[in-house]
């Protein structure tokens, strides 16, 4: 209750009113079918003409809906289901990409079922009195005083913002008899990166003529969803420098043995294991020859991930995870290693490619990444130094542009690092000035919020 | 002893050993019978190594060999080396582990793909190239393979190649509690393997190889199948299809399954059964796909609705 002291009176009333209306709303809406608004918006249109002969088909048509609307509401209360479902959910999903996934019913009531639907509900998307009180709309400075007072459109982006997915019904299940079972297919489309937990399944028990419906909670497990960070696609491009030799490469990707490619024979010396002795030129010389083994070259990528942004500026850094998600699904790590390096509360660095972990590994970890509490820009520079002797080349994401993060890239720079910058930027004109105010020393890809793919094939294409 | 017979003795003696993973024994004790190989995807513990050593214990007179591979092994580790004898200045072929009968893998995505390739020619051919010559690997050759689904680092995702000389992918999973409490029970005085009679000779178990030619499998369903394996072919999230290896493994795993079951003829049903572990992981799934959710058996399965079933 302490949060409510934070917000005026006037604040407090707006958001119960907000917050009832948003329940009643989404009651009705899951109660009421197509049929039926159509014939709820009928019954004030029908009292309006108000036909003065009750012999008129008007009048008769009036009757009719109130009886269909009667019946229906009725027949709709008493219908009663029995059910347990499992869903068969994949492990991972992608923001924005519709995802499909089983649910197997099982009818454990007494009555055969008949044309119901499997609904998965989308978790209460309602925001807390504190953010709708605290909480800004992009542009909401620029609204009439009315809607600024009011704060409705506040109140629709801050739902936006917490709907983590949409959803259909499922199509009409076939006939379920008591005890047997059915498989159907539902399908949604998260939101935002994250993990989305499914705990509310539903059937919609519909009446005859389709009116009304009754939703009733099936009894299921709850599930949990992985959903990944929006990717864009990438035009073909090229990251500056080398392969070289990895200490952490292939020889070191696991805890035993040693590995590489063949390179050319030697003679024997005290302590080669017997299993690198090559026996044909051992007959040839008549001496031990061993071959020899030379450690794998191949590139290491640096994927820095800027997470000091401002809560205002969450959006920026959503886009800035979707552009680093981006690289890391499009660089080859079959034949590299990257290395996604960010600041939370510590420093994080993670690997995927040759013997390390996989991409969907490192897509995982963008999927649960948060902005850090603090900005510590010197501690980003030491993690990105620390493994500098390493890196072939380094993809620098920065969610804006000041001078903090001009002096990481200059010092970079300074130690002789290949580096790509890409900053993420509300406008091309801010963007502008603020490189003019802190030059940086390097070449800075400007990606815009609302036109990231484009940007992105425009400038590294 | 009819095919029949033998079969069932089998797979009743690995019963014994295993418990509580009865679908998972038969299915691959069928791959063992049609000529395949199997990978198995499992967690430590879950009994995989017990499996392949239930297998050949309860086989008379079968060869169990295992290997385990780690970054530095060498496809001479695997397939053997001939190493000069001095006294008589010639060299002399020393067999390596992959010339058995029944052959485990562990942890097969722990070698390097050129290692993991080394089994590709036996696999397939039942035979070795090894400096040049020729052998052929006698007797049964059964592979099982096993890979850790969990852990990644330091692993080498298997070759698609490779991954389509497998007949079948499946997994045995963690039992029920009452099933672990079985075990438990059952180990409490030595090792039930240790007191395992074989159940059929070698001989038997090639005869029944043979015998599985001999399930009867209608021209519908032949062409069912391979209705299945085209129907990979050609889809959007699908980068590489099955092969008409697939199709091939599907109608012999099929007829082998048949013979578990004591019929002399395939149903769609048991091919229905099969398909998934059997064409599954040879498809490999558009990145983008791929992490929207799909999976190769979310594709095979998806295909078993569509595709209807010959009556």
């Amino acid at each position: 209750m302490a949060e409510a002291h934070t917000a005026s009176y006037f604040r407090r009333q707006i958001y119960q009113v907000f917050r009832r209306n948003s329940a009643l709303a989404h009651f009705l809406t899951l109660r009421i079918r197509p049929a039926g608004v159509l014939l709820i918006l009928a019954v004030p249109a029908a009292w309006i003409l108000m036909p003065q002969n009750a012999l008129g088909p008007l009048f008769q048509i009036r009757g009719i809906i109130f009886a269909v609307l009667g019946v229906s509401l009725i027949w709709a209360f008493f219908r009663r289901a029995k059910l347990t479902a499992r869903r068969e959910l994949p492990r991972l999903a992608t923001a924005g990409e519709p995802m499909h996934y089983r649910v197997i019913v099982k009818n454990t009531g007494r009555r055969r079922l008949s044309g119901t639907r499997v609904l998965e509900m989308v978790p209460d998307n309602r925001p807390t009195l504190e953010n709708f009180a605290n909480s800004r709309e992009p542009g909401e400075e620029k609204r009439n005083f009315f809607d600024r007072k009011l704060g409705y459109y506040r109140w629709e982006w801050l739902q936006r913002g917490l709907t983590l997915f949409s959803n259909d019904p499922s199509p009409a299940l076939p006939s379920i008899a008591p005890g047997e079972s059915s498989t159907t297919r539902l399908s949604l489309t998260p939101t935002k990166r994250g993990i989305i937990s499914l705990t509310d399944l539903r059937v919609c028990l519909p009446d005859p003529l389709g009116v009304f419906q009754r939703c009733r909670k099936i009894k299921a497990e709850p599930g949990k969803l992985i959903v990944l960070p929006h990717r864009y696609r990438l035009p073909d491009y090229e990251i500056p420098g080398s392969a070289r030799f990895q200490l952490g490469g292939e020889a070191a990707s696991s805890t035993t043995g040693q590995s590489g490619d063949f390179t050319c024979v030697r003679e024997y010396r005290p302590g080669d294991p017997l299993r690198h002795i090559h026996w044909k030129s051992w007959a040839r010389t008549g001496k031990a020859i061993v071959k020899e083994y030379e450690d794998v070259f191949f590139p290491r990528y640096g994927l820095v991930l800027d997470t000091f942004a401002p809560a205002e500026e969450a959006e920026m850094f959503e886009q800035a995870v979707s552009v680093a998600a981006s690289f890391a699904a499009s660089i080859d790590t079959r034949e590299s290693l990257l290395d996604l390096m960010f600041i939370r509360s510590e420093a994080y660095v993670f690997s995927a490619g040759r013997g390390e972990e996989r991409i969907d590994k490192m897509l995982e970890v963008l999927a649960g990444v948060q902005c850090a509490p603090q900005q510590d820009f010197e501690a980003l520079q030491k993690l990105i130094l620390r493994y500098r002797d390493d890196l072939t080349a380094c993809i620098c994401i920065f969610t804006g542009w000041c001078e903090q993060r001009r002096d990481v890239v200059a010092n970079l720079r300074r130690v002789g690092m290949q580096l790509k910058v890409i900053s993420i930027c509300q406008d091309l004109e801010s963007a502008h000035r603020l490189h003019a105010e802190f030059p940086a020393p390097v070449p800075i890809q400007w990606l815009r919020t609302t036109h990231i793919e484009e940007d992105l094939h425009q400038r590294l294409a | 002893m009819s095919p029949s017979e033998s079969a069932t003795r089998l797979e009743q003696s690995v019963c014994t050993i295993i418990r509580g993973q009865e679908k998972t024994i038969r299915n691959i004790l069928a791959c063992l019978i049609s000529g395949g190989h199997v990978l198995l995807e499992d967690n430590p513990g879950t009994g995989k190594t017990t499996l392949a050593k239930a297998i050949a214990g309860s086989i008379k007179g079968a060869d169990f060999s295992r290997i385990q591979f780690t970054p530095d092994l060498l496809p001479s580790d695997i397939l053997g080396v001939s190493i000069l004898n001095q006294k008589t200045a010639e060299f002399q072929f020393h067999p390596g582990p992959v010339f058995t009968d029944i052959l485990l893998a562990d942890e097969i995505n722990r070698a390097s793909p050129r290692t993991q390739s080394a089994l590709l020619e036996s696999m397939a051919e039942q035979q070795a190239t090894i400096e040049g010559k020729r052998y052929q690997l006698e007797g049964l050759f059964f592979v099982i393979a096993t890979q850790n689904p969990v852990e990644f680092r330091g692993t080498y995702p298997l070759p698609e190649a490779q991954m389509d000389r497998f007949a079948m992918q499946c997994s045995l999973g963690y039992v029920s509690a009452a099933e672990e409490a079985d075990i438990l029970a059952s180990q409490n005085n030595g090792h039930p393997l240790d007191s395992l009679d074989p159940a059929v000779t070698l001989d038997e178990v090639i005869a029944l190889q043979a015998a599985v030619s001999n399930i009867r499998i209608s021209e519908e369903l032949r062409h069912y199948i391979v209705a299945l394996t085209n129907a990979t072919r050609g889809l959007e999230d699908v980068r590489l299809s099955a092969s008409p290896r697939a199709s091939l493994s599907l109608m012999k795993v099929a007829q082998a399954l048949s013979l578990f079951e004591g019929r002399d003829f395939v149903t769609p049903e048991t091919i229905q059964d099969i398909a998934p572990d059997v064409i599954a992981h040879r498809l490999v799934i558009a990145p983008e796909a791929k992490f929207s959710g799909l999976t190769g058996r979310r594709v095979v399965e998806d295909i078993l609705e569509k595709i209807p079933a010959p009556v």
